[in-house]
C-alpha cells in the first residue's frame, strides 16, 4: 500500500516538460528507498529474491513497480 | 510510429503517453539518463518516480503508472527512414485512495519471474472496493486476477475522467485520448 509521498531526491533536476531523468546510481538509491518503504527490505535483497523467484506475490503492484526500476539500475 | 534511430523511436512512440497523461496530471515520467537507447535492452518509465500522483476531481484518487519497453529493430523499413520502434513488454496502472488503499489495478507482465507470476493481462478490484463483501471470496477477492485484454494507458485515463470524476486538465481531452489510444494500442500489440 503506497501513499502519496514527496518526490525522491535521487532524480536529476530537469527543465524538460515531459521527463525526469535518473542515473544508474540514482535508480539504485530509488529502488532501495522504495523496497524499504513497500517491503521492508533493501534494494539488493529485493533484486536477489525477485530473480530467485522468492519474493512472494509478484503480481502485487508494489512488487511490479519495484521490478520495473531494476532496468534503470542496469542502464 | 517508428524512428530512424532508437532515440528517435523513443521520442516518437512515448510522446503519445505524455500527451495522454497530460490530460489529468502535470507530473512527469521518469526515464533513464540522456544517453542512446540500446536495441533490445529492457528499460522502463515511471510516472512520478513510480510513486502515486494525486488527481483532482470528485474523489480523492491517486494514480500510479509504470511501463517497461524495449527498442526493437523494425526489419524492412530502414530504406523508408523508419528502422526502430518501441515495444512495450509490461505495464502496471493503479488507482488508489489518497491514503493508499487499492481501488483498481491493471497489470500485464508476461516476462515476470517466479512461481507466483501471472503473465496474462488482468485487473484487480482492490480492498477499497471489496472489503466487507461476502458474496465471493470474502476478505480475499482483491487477490483475484480478472482477465482483461491489453489495456492502453489512454484508456485508463479516459476511465478516470469519464467514470471516476477526475477533472481533465484540457477541454479537448477526449480528442487527445482518442489520438493517443490508437498509437499506444498498436504499440502494446506489437
Amino acid at each position: 500500500m503506497s501513499r502519496v509521498a514527496p518526490e525522491t531526491t535521487t532524480v536529476e533536476e530537469s527543465a524538460d516538460p515531459d521527463f525526469e531523468y535518473i542515473s544508474r546510481e540514482g535508480a539504485i538509491a530509488l529502488l532501495d528507498e522504495l523496497a524499504r518503504e513497500y517491503l521492508g527490505i533493501g534494494g539488493d535483497e529485493f533484486v536477489r529474491r525477485y530473480r530467485a523467484g522468492d519474493i512472494g506475490d509478484v503480481s502485487d503492484t508494489d512488487v511490479m513497480m519495484l521490478a520495473m526500476i531494476i532496468p534503470l539500475t542496469e542502464q | 510510429m517508428t524512428g530512424r534511430s532508437p532515440n528517435e523511436a523513443f521520442e516518437n512512440d512515448i510522446q503519445p503517453l505524455r500527451d495522454a497523461l497530460g490530460c489529468i496530471t502535470h507530473f512527469r515520467l521518469l526515464r533513464q539518463e540522456r544517453q542512446p537507447f540500446r536495441v533490445n535492452i529492457l528499460s522502463s518509465l515511471g510516472l512520478n518516480s513510480f510513486r502515486p500522483v494525486p488527481l483532482r476531481g470528485a474523489f480523492d484518487l491517486t494514480l500510479r503508472v509504470g511501463l517497461e519497453f524495449r527498442i526493437k529493430r523494425v526489419e524492412g523499413e530502414v530504406s523508408s527512414g523508419a528502422g526502430y520502434a518501441v515495444a512495450f513488454v509490461s505495464y502496471s496502472y493503479q488507482y488508489s485512495t489518497a491514503n493508499g488503499q487499492d481501488i483498481l489495478s491493471f497489470h500485464w507482465a508476461p516476462e515476470s519471474l517466479g512461481p507466483t507470476a501471472i503473465r496474462f493481462p488482468h485487473a484487480h478490484i482492490g480492498p477499497a472496493i471489496t472489503a466487507g463483501q461476502t458474496v465471493l471470496r470474502p476478505g480475499d477477492l482483491h487477490r483475484a486476477h480478472i482477465p482483461t485484454g491489453q489495456i492502453s494507458l489512454p484508456a485508463v485515463i479516459r476511465l478516470a475522467i469519464s467514470e471516476f470524476g477526475v477533472t481533465p486538465l484540457h477541454d479537448d481531452w477526449a480528442a487527445r485520448l482518442e489520438a493517443t489510444e490508437t498509437v499506444h494500442s498498436a504499440e502494446l500489440h506489437g
